[in-house]
């Protein structure tokens, strides 16, 4: 396949995949420079005010934060390049060994309530389109948009952890926990992205449906059905995908903020402690791996609906 | 140049006065004081919002706390708009350029990673404090808006208008400050409405997550992060500052909606 300005897919590919080589060297260099740069030293801000200056001096040393600047950023590379995100200044802790567990809690409950939010969007519209009767349903995922998840999450606590106690407020975390008990935190995290996603598959398909091929494949006689899947669904897919893939960052954020109000222990709830304790390369790796994450993620998916979109590699030379 | 619909800026400027109303409001409850044998009260008439364990009127500081909360947004929206003119429009007037490649660099990597991390990190690292706070918000806030500005100055940089201005020799930033600016102005501002909701989000979050303002000073994040703790015993304690939010919430994005309307509404002439 190729492009209107001439580049093949596989080149276009290839470009994506710099572009987020260099968005991650960005991040790595935001984060390295955070510690390092701003004014307030790490072993200072660690430590606090009443510490003596000899306490400072052997953490500064500890850090190597005592060393200049550019050896400073290339044994950080390094370590990288190993996977080796550093220890946790309060304990001692391995911070990746660390973050694979909690990263993996909450990319979970995030995915989960991404593929609600996407299934509800989808089944809400199908419902629309199907039988036009049930429109104020649409207009009832509106209320998504408006409630914050500190909202949503402190009344779902309130409800179904106190008041007729479905989940273990608490009790998260222990190996046997059911998966049944994900659904609640992921159903409040998918709310928002569900009400907005339903709202733009909506809008997309009114669109699609006022044009001359769909009033054709309806002439030829196709059911509602088969007109929704195979006519307009194929036209909206990726732009509806790939707000999805925007929403993900903030249903993760979402997701964040439920695991405190469940005490799920995820990246939330370390980050909470984290902060406390000013635990800072248990921060730099916290920001690394969401980073990598959603940079990986977006530049994976943008080669995905490049492939499946031709429409949009004319649209981006246009 | 058209002149946008007046009332447009009716929600501008409510949205400016509410963080002092709201913040009088709770005053004149006192939010701070400590009164222990009034300590955990449930909602009732002579306190609506319940008490908490210094029996503190929660009506009180939660409203206080809400116009905290809006006066850091408030804040952070105008040096977001700020930013978002300058980088934009000088991304916009040099687009393809080297400088325009850095401000877009910019701009992906703020749209890539979620920024609540990079505001957390920053604010840990600086010590937190509202004063920060919207300095920082309003740092990463510009991005959306800027694309816009970018967008709105190079299809303005081709017209005949702007051409006569180069034609007799005005500079790129007279140009800048005389007609290409104030016209991105307005699309500038409405996306910064729309995303009023979620720089509320990330100031609730900040508070939440431990960055606020220090105690005794109420935050929303704070009060119903503490209030957590205490759901079995004192359920109100979080669930009327997270209604508060909601309220929040909707009354902004019921006023981005009147904005809208006025900007739309109208038919654009030429």
């Amino acid at each position: 396949m190729i492009d209107r300005a001439g580049r093949p897919a596989a080149a276009r590919a290839v470009k994506r995949l710099v572009e987020a080589a260099g968005l991650l060297l960005g991040v790595v260099a935001v984060s390295f420079l955070l510690f390092s740069v701003l004014p307030g030293d790490p072993a200072r801000t660690i430590l606090g005010p009443n510490a003596s200056v000899e306490a400072v001096e052997n953490l500064r040393r500890t850090l190597g934060t005592d060393r200049p600047l550019p050896e400073q950023f290339a044994t950080y590379l390094g370590r990288l390049a190993r996977l080796d995100l550093g220890r946790s200044i309060i304990d001692g802790r391995s911070v990746g060994a660390e973050l694979t567990g909690r990263f993996r809690v909450s990319a979970t409950l995030g995915l989960l309530a991404g593929l609600m939010a996407a299934g509800v969007s989808y089944a809400i519209n199908l419902g629309v389109f199907l039988w036009p009767r049930l429109t104020p349903l649409y207009h009832l995922t509106r209320l998504g948009v408006v409630t914050p998840t500190y909202c949503s999450g402190v009344l779902a606590a309130l409800l179904f952890g106190v008041l007729f106690p479905l989940v273990p407020l608490g009790g998260y975390g222990s190996a046997d926990t059911a998966w049944a008990l994900w659904l609640l935190p992921a159903a409040v995290a998918a709310l928002y992205p569900a009400a907005l996603m339903t709202g733009v598959l909506r809008q997309r398909i009114r669109e699609a449906a006022a044009s001359s091929f769909v009033r054709a494949a309806a002439a030829t006689g196709a059911g509602p059905m088969r007109l929704f899947h195979a006519t307009l669904l194929p036209v909206v897919a990726v732009s509806w995908l790939s707000v999805w893939v925007n929403q993900l960052s903030l249903i993760f954020v979402a997701a964040f903020v439920l695991e405190v109000i469940f005490t799920i222990p995820g990246v939330g709830l370390l980050l909470i402690r984290t902060v406390q304790d000013k635990d800072l390369p248990m921060l730099q790796g916290i920001i690394l791996v969401n980073a990598s994450f959603f940079i990986g993620l977006s530049s994976l998916s943008e080669t995905l609906f490049d492939w499946l979109d031709p429409r949009r590699s004319v649209d981006a030379s246009a | 140049m058209r002149r946008p619909d007046p009332r447009l800026w009716l929600p501008v400027a409510l949205f400016a006065a509410a963080p002092f109303a709201l913040m009088a409001a709770g005053e004149a409850r006192d939010p701070f004081l400590v009164d222990t044998a009034r300590a955990y009260l449930a909602p009732g008439p002579d306190q609506p919002f319940g008490t908490d364990a210094l029996g503190r009127d929660l009506l009180a500081r939660t409203l206080y706390a809400a116009g905290l909360s809006l006066k850091v947004v408030a804040q952070s929206v105008v040096l977001s708009l700020v930013l978002a003119l300058l980088l934009g429009g000088a991304a916009g007037y040099a687009a393809g350029r080297p400088l325009d490649r850095v401000i877009g660099w910019t701009i992906s990597l703020l749209y890539t990673v979620p920024f609540i991390f990079v505001v957390v990190a920053i604010l840990t690292v600086l010590q937190p404090g509202l004063e920060r706070a919207y300095v920082v918000i309003g740092c990463i806030g510009w991005a959306a808006p800027a694309r816009l500005v970018r967008a709105t100055v190079i299809e303005l940089r081709g017209t005949r208008y702007v051409l006569a201005q180069r034609a007799f020799g005005f500079s790129p930033t007279q140009i800048l400050t005389t007609t290409l600016l104030p016209r991105s102005l307005l699309p500038a501002v409405l996306s910064l409405a729309y995303f009023v909701p979620e720089l509320i989000g990330i100031e609730v979050g900040l508070s939440f997550f431990g960055l606020g303002a220090p105690p005794p000073t109420p935050t929303l994040g704070r009060l119903i992060y503490d209030g957590l703790s205490e759901f079995q015993t004192a359920w109100w304690l979080s669930l009327t500052p997270a209604g508060v939010l909601l309220a929040m919430t909707a009354s902004v994005l019921a006023c981005t909606h009147l904005m809208l309307r006025g900007h739309v509404a109208p038919a654009p002439t030429p």
